[in-house]
């Protein structure tokens, strides 16, 4: 009686014949090896590049976002007291993260230095306002923090970038939306160019799929070599992108100091972006030659 | 005939393409264990739709097919290969693999099949053995004459001992001289038990062997099936 029972136990020679499959299939077909390789390469240097711009630009709004903070001018004549519980009662916020008292000589000080001036003393000292620097941890809570210290006694008035902070938020916003969108699309795309590259490798071999599939193979037993080799062409092309990025960043990121030293702290290929690289190659590498040896199997 | 024996039963069979082509008609055979059974008739007779049925590359539209007492309609997608494990197929055009040597070609059938690097060793070269071309075992296909490739495919088709080698126009491409050498060796292995179907165009070896012979009609009916038949009709 013919029994259930096509599983493949994965030995060592089954292991073996996988990998000697791989190695003979891209050897035989380098070309078309080298193409989907390629391929693979510049579809993630792609998404590596559009990675960078995206998480660069999160790093700009992020950096101009914590610039602007909460600055809470004090009205004239409170004691040491008031200006102490003014503090603990800021900090009490839970999006508080610090503050700084801010007298009115040290304010004067820093505006002579921010002039450049030698010595302003006698000019209108009287004018500046003590105040507190508030430090707040997520900037979309800024204009909450403003709002509840502007009704606190002992306030003056509140002062933050309003109209720069709403901008900014947006605009961060309007950046991860982007990036999701790509990164999604762009490996989309990805799959369909890469899996007609493997589909060519797979073609050669049609074959020895046609005998593999007359002689009792399991369809699991035909997949196999060549998921391998398609995530062989994954780990080889998104590792050939990671390196051609470390390169392209190392080359702009001399010019970009140049013009802006302020970006210098800009993030360049963190290990987390060459992780998440990689895996969308294997990914990619996997589903291309699932969806590519799908087409040859007949039942 | 021996109810037990029967290895092949097909009940009002028949196969429509999904092109509207009809294969074979509501056509009802059976073949026992260990026979020889020649299947003819003209091109497009559904003779080649006949084996596939029973390795099950096709379904039947309409009947059953049973194979060796299992009804191979009823076989789910990950339960063919284990059928398919248990037949040899030889074809036409061989169907070697032009970049491995004899050898491999024939450990290919068991490699992909998970079989272990002894059971290889100890089958391969006894299957060339008996097709007589242990010699030219390290030789590629583009070395061997036509009825040398035709042996390493039965070579490949007989290495996993199959209950039935379904061959499809196995002399199709060869002389004479040689189509006959083939079916001599397939006879061969028809005398040790295997039961051998073959599609077969040639008249003069269907009537030379004096065999089973199931002729095919034009519109996929049996026209006859005759013990020790011959190549009837002028087909």
């Amino acid at each position: 009686m013919i029994r259930r029972g096509a599983v493949i136990s994965v030995d060592y020679s089954t292991l073996r014949f996988f990998f000697t499959e791989v190695y003979i299939s891209i050897r035989r077909n380098l070309l078309m090896s080298i193409a989907a390789s390629s391929t693979m390469m510049f579809s993630v240097l792609i998404l590596g590049i559009f990675l960078l711009i995206i998480s660069g630009l999160n790093f700009i709004t992020r950096s101009f976002i914590t610039q602007v903070d909460v600055i809470v001018f004090l009205k004239d004549g409170l004691s040491e007291k008031a200006i102490y519980e003014l503090k603990n009662n800021l900090l009490s916020y839970p999006s508080v993260e610090a503050v700084h008292f801010v007298s009115k000589e040290e304010a004067f000080k820093r505006l002579e230095e921010k002039l450049g001036v030698g010595n302003l003393s006698g000019v209108r000292k009287n004018k500046l306002l003590n105040n507190i620097e508030v430090s707040v941890g997520n900037p979309e809570h800024i204009e909450e923090v403003a709002s509840r210290a502007e009704k606190l006694s002992g306030v003056d008035h509140v002062k933050y970038g309003k109209d720069i902070v709403d901008v900014l938020i947006k605009f961060s916003r309007m950046v991860h939306l982007i990036g999701i969108a790509g990164i999604i699309l762009i490996t989309l795309i990805t799959v369909i160019i890469v899996s007609n590259a493997v589909r060519l490798t797979i073609y050669a071999r049609r074959k020895e799929i046609e005998i593999m599939q007359l002689v009792g193979a399991t369809r699991w037993f035909i997949r196999w070599p060549f998921i391998l080799e398609g995530l062989f062409y994954g780990f080889s092309g998104s590792a050939g992108s990671i390196i051609l990025l470390i390169f392209i960043c190392q080359l702009s990121s001399n010019f970009i100091f140049e013009k802006f030293p302020f970006l210098s702290m800009l993030p360049g290929v963190t290990p987390l972006m060459a992780i998440f690289l990689v895996f969308i190659g294997l990914s990619v590498g996997f589903l291309s030659s699932m969806i590519s040896v799908g087409r040859f199997l007949k039942v | 005939m021996d109810k037990d024996n029967i290895i092949v039963r097909m009940v009002s069979v028949s196969k429509i393409y999904p092109n509207g082509v009809k294969a074979l008609n509501n056509i009802s055979v059976d073949i026992v264990k260990g026979e020889f059974v020649f299947i003819v008739g003209p091109t497009g007779t559904g003779k080649s739709t006949f084996l596939k049925l029973i390795n099950r590359e096709e379904k039947a539209s309409d009947g059953r097919v049973i194979i060796d007492k299992q009804d191979v309609g009823e076989l789910s997608v990950d339960e063919i290969p284990c059928l398919r494990r248990r037949l040899g197929v030889i074809f036409q055009d061989f169907k070697l693999l032009p970049a491995r040597t004899c050898y491999e070609n024939v450990a290919y059938a068991l490699q992909v099949i998970g079989a272990g690097q002894r059971e290889i060793a100890y089958k391969v070269p006894r299957s060339l053995e008996s097709v007589g071309l242990i010699d030219k075992k390290n030789s590629y296909p583009d070395e061997l004459s036509g009825g040398e490739k035709q042996r390493v495919a039965i070579a490949r088709a007989l290495v996993n001992h199959p209950i039935i080698i379904l061959a499809d126009e196995p002399t199709g491409n060869l002389d004479p001289d040689t189509s006959w050498d083939i079916t001599q060796l397939l006879i061969d292995v028809n005398s040790q038990g295997t039961t051998i179907i073959m599609a077969t165009h040639d008249k003069s070896i269907v009537n030379r062997t004096r065999k089973r012979v199931i002729v095919l009609d034009s519109d996929g009916t049996i026209f006859s099936d005759q013990e020790r038949g011959s190549y009837i009709r002028g087909l």
